[in-house]
């Protein structure tokens, strides 16, 4: 924590703690775990003895909602972006997360640092080679192969990556930690649905919202880890072939990141969680610095800049091209699956990124979570789509091959292609199982809050509890089959969401404009009840002692002291 | 946005009185804080603290009558006082529902020379005037006194009644000042051996003392939770 950290305020909580002890402390709300829980259990069961039935239902369901409501997932995240923009340029943008005089928690790389790695994940690392590759060589815009195939690749690439997806954090993050840290309610989903609901958020309403929000974030991320540790798998045994391509392995990676996640949410947000965020941010930076030294650095900062002024020269189209007039569907594949998924995840990340939020103007806040890594991400996938782009199109190839025949291993294969593979590839392993860490670790936190109904700092024992149970999941699909189907019904989830995104933004809105300027003072007094007096004019106003301010002695330094920060909260 | 700010605002504001039994005079203005009942004001107002009471009168935007004959005023108390930097803290003491804005004290570093701000006050309360007026103005300097206090000057002609309401930063919509009286430099230059010219006075620029003494009083009133941690 930087020196002139200071603490959130605690949040209301929904249930009041109990017991003695800090480890055998349960801090609960029964609604939200409980069922919660049950509900977790009940679908892997279910999933694992229909595995074939629910992947097909799934399938179907997705299938659908890409056809039909593709239009609206490109819609909305427009919708959802121009807000963003229009709260870091417009009069909100002054107003402090936690009230005037909040100091931020956590120093500026700290918070960058832990946002980024909850927001991307492993994704980057295995797509920012692999999509530039998909999109080379069956491009929907231009002819596969070409000059111009790689442009566009570049280009949806950053549109898949870019602004769009940290609009939705943004989003998602600002109104809960607005509605948490400036109006008093639990850090909670259902406290972003005040506005609407009212004070039944507290009630059943609220309940199914954030037991909704808890089962959605841990499929999402137990599914993650499941998929993960195969892909991960895959790379082990391309580098080390004596590591077999087998469950047993799996399981045991699965065992291993889940312990280490669990270390990091017990020791919490302070040590744990943003000590692991920073290590991931510097050894990916550690990579990406290396592929861009050793690579075709020229290429690479050519690309880098020329894809930017791309990305934004073909904006408006790109990101409301809907395949109207080529009818095709490669749309539903890509971006709209893309759209679906940073939906399905943006609880997950809002909440955390409200978490380590506090203290920031929005201004700083749209800025960090929008502008900031949308331009790191650029950066990223210049280097590695762009290393893979020019061995392809200039060099020795095979990645585009690889991309195809498996795709986690593509990277690795890129690595080869320069000089000390055998560090790169270390490195990008370490990357990969920290990548996934801060993940596993920042999803259990947020489930842990949400259960803990908003409780910021949730009892240990209950943070074992999730982290066990998000890895204990994953080896459960991973096992008995499952895992594709239940991460297809998580984007499925996106649809719903999408709407309740479109909601969230008129709920900010007015919930930020009443706070600036809409709420007023009100007096209710029962006039019989106060004792009634004749007016009558002032002879003489009071001014003795007013003067003192021009004959005291002068005093140096700060004439005021310090506010200790409040929040703005009054007892 | 003034017109925004000005509706938020005027609801806070009361009539700062003193009974002798059947009337009332009128002392200055003071301003809502606090849910339970706190009001903040000038300190030199309330030197004597006996027979204190304040009065809401109609903050709506529509045309209200500009006098009233009798007013409901509640008793009040001093809480707490900083007579140095001419702040205190009143408390009513009756028993009555009230709610303010969630965000609605700055800090008056926040604000600089030429930002806009807007005082509120019964301008002519002494004159039998029962009614709350928005003045527009810029923030002229921030200086600190002698006595080592921080007042904004701002370039509106604050009247007698005007003392003790609210000056607020027309860009964040906070209270970053306590209406504190009119500047007269001759007050500033009093006592100089070396000074053959009086400035004029009555200029056309008012003082307020910076909010953060009354966010003080009100932290030692206990009316903020302590920090965790």
């Amino acid at each position: 924590m930087s020196e002139n950290a200071s603490h959130p305020p605690e949040q209301p909580e929904l249930t009041p703690p109990t017991g003695p002890a800090p480890w055998f402390k349960l801090d609960v709300h029964p609604w939200v775990f409980f069922v919660s829980a049950g509900l977790i259990v009940l679908f892997v069961a279910v999933t694992l003895f229909f595995e074939s039935r629910v992947d097909d239902l799934f399938n179907a369901v997705q299938g659908a909602v890409s056809t039909y409501a593709g239009w609206f997932f490109v819609g909305a995240m427009n919708v959802i972006l121009i807000f963003v923009i229009a709260l870091l340029i417009g009069r909100f943008s002054a107003i402090r997360l936690g009230g005037e005089g909040a100091k931020p928690e956590f120093s500026t790389l700290a918070w960058f640092a832990m946002l980024f790695s909850a927001g991307m994940g492993i994704g980057l690392l295995f797509y920012g080679v692999a999509e530039p590759m998909y999109h080379f060589v069956a491009s929907p815009l231009a002819e596969p192969g070409t000059p111009e195939a790689a442009r566009v690749a570049m280009d949806f690439t950053f549109l898949h990556w870019g602004l769009h997806p940290w609009a939705i954090y943004a989003l998602v993050g600002l109104a809960l930690a607005f509605f948490s840290f400036n109006k008093g309610l639990p850090l909670s989903i259902r406290a972003v649905f005040y506005p609407i609901f009212g004070e039944r958020i507290y009630g059943p309403i609220g309940n199914v919202i954030d037991i909704m929000a808890t089962v959605a974030t841990m499929f999402g991320v137990a599914t993650s880890l499941g998929l993960g540790v195969q892909q991960v798998n895959a790379g082990l045994n391309h580098l080390w072939p004596s590591i077999p391509q087998s469950t047993p392995v799996q399981i045991i990676l699965i065992a291993g990141i889940t312990a280490i996640a669990t270390w990091s949410v017990v020791r919490g947000l302070d040590s744990g969680i943003k000590f692991l965020s920073q290590l991931n941010v510097v050894i990916a930076a550690a990579l990406m610095i290396f592929v861009l030294l050793f690579g075709p650095t020229l290429f690479i900062l050519n690309a880098f800049v020329e894809n930017i002024g791309i990305y934004f020269q073909n904006f408006p189209s790109l990101s409301t091209w809907n395949e109207t007039y080529d009818n095709t569907e490669w749309q539903n594949g890509w971006t709209v699956f893309y759209w679906g998924w940073w939906i399905a995840w943006s609880p997950f990340v809002g909440m955390f990124i409200a978490r380590v939020s506090y203290g920031r103007t929005i201004g700083e806040f749209i800025a960090g979570v929008l502008i900031i890594p949308a331009l790191v991400t650029f950066l990223w996938l210049s280097t590695f789509g762009g290393a893979a782009l020019e061995i392809e199109m200039f060099g020795a190839g095979g990645i585009a091959k690889a991309v195809q025949d498996n795709l986690p291993v593509s990277l690795f294969v890129l690595l080869e292609n320069f000089p000390l593979s055998a560090v790169s590839s270390m490195l990008a392993v370490v990357v990969v199982i920290t990548f996934f860490v801060t993940s596993s670790d920042s999803g259990s936190l947020v489930i842990d809050i949400i259960t803990a109904g908003g409780n910021t700092e949730p009892p240990k024992i209950q943070r074992i509890f999730w982290a066990v149970m998000e890895g204990l999941v994953a080896s459960a699909l991973l096992l008995g089959g499952g895992l594709v189907a239940l991460q297809t019904a998580a984007i499925s989830t996106g649809l719903p969401f999408a709407i309740i995104l479109l909601g969230m933004c008129w709920a900010l809105y007015k919930g930020l404009h009443e706070y600036q300027t809409g709420q007023s003072f009100s007096v209710n007094m029962k006039e019989s009840t106060v004792q009634q007096f004749n007016t009558r004019a002032t002879r003489k106003m009071p001014t003795f002692g007013r003067r003192q301010f021009w004959v005291g002695r002068p005093q140096h330094g700060p004439a005021v002291r310090p506010r200790p920060v409040t929040g703005g909260k009054q007892a | 946005m003034l017109q925004g700010l000005s509706q938020k605002f005027r609801g806070g504001c009361m009539m700062l009185l003193r009974d002798d039994g059947e009337q009332v005079a009128f002392l200055g203005t003071a301003f809502l804080v606090d849910p339970k009942g706190y009001l903040l004001t000038a300190a030199h107002l309330v030197n004597d603290p006996s027979n204190l009471r304040v009065a809401p009168t109609d903050a709506g935007d529509g045309f209200i009558p500009m006098t009233f004959n009798r007013v409901a005023a509640m008793p009040a108390e001093v809480a707490q006082m900083d007579a140095t930097h001419g702040t205190a803290l009143l408390k009513i003491e009756q028993d009555i529902d009230i709610s303010v804005p969630d965000d609605f004290l700055g800090r008056a570093e926040n604000v600089r020379p030429g930002a806009s701000v807007m005082s509120l006050g019964y301008s002519f309360g002494h004159d039998q005037l029962h009614t709350v007026m928005t003045v527009g103005g810029v923030v002229s300097t921030k200086i600190l006194t002698p006595n080592g206090t921080n007042l904004i000057l701002f370039d509106n002609m604050a009247q007698d009644g005007d003392v003790g309401g609210p000056l607020v930063h027309a860009a964040d919509g906070h209270i970053v000042g306590l209406v504190s009286g009119r500047f007269e430099p001759g007050e500033v230059v009093r006592g100089s051996t070396d000074w053959d010219r009086k400035p004029p006075r009555d200029t056309n620029i008012s003082y307020a003392v910076a909010i953060d003494y009354g966010v003080a009083l009100m932290e030692k009133a206990g009316l903020y939770e302590p920090v965790a941690g």
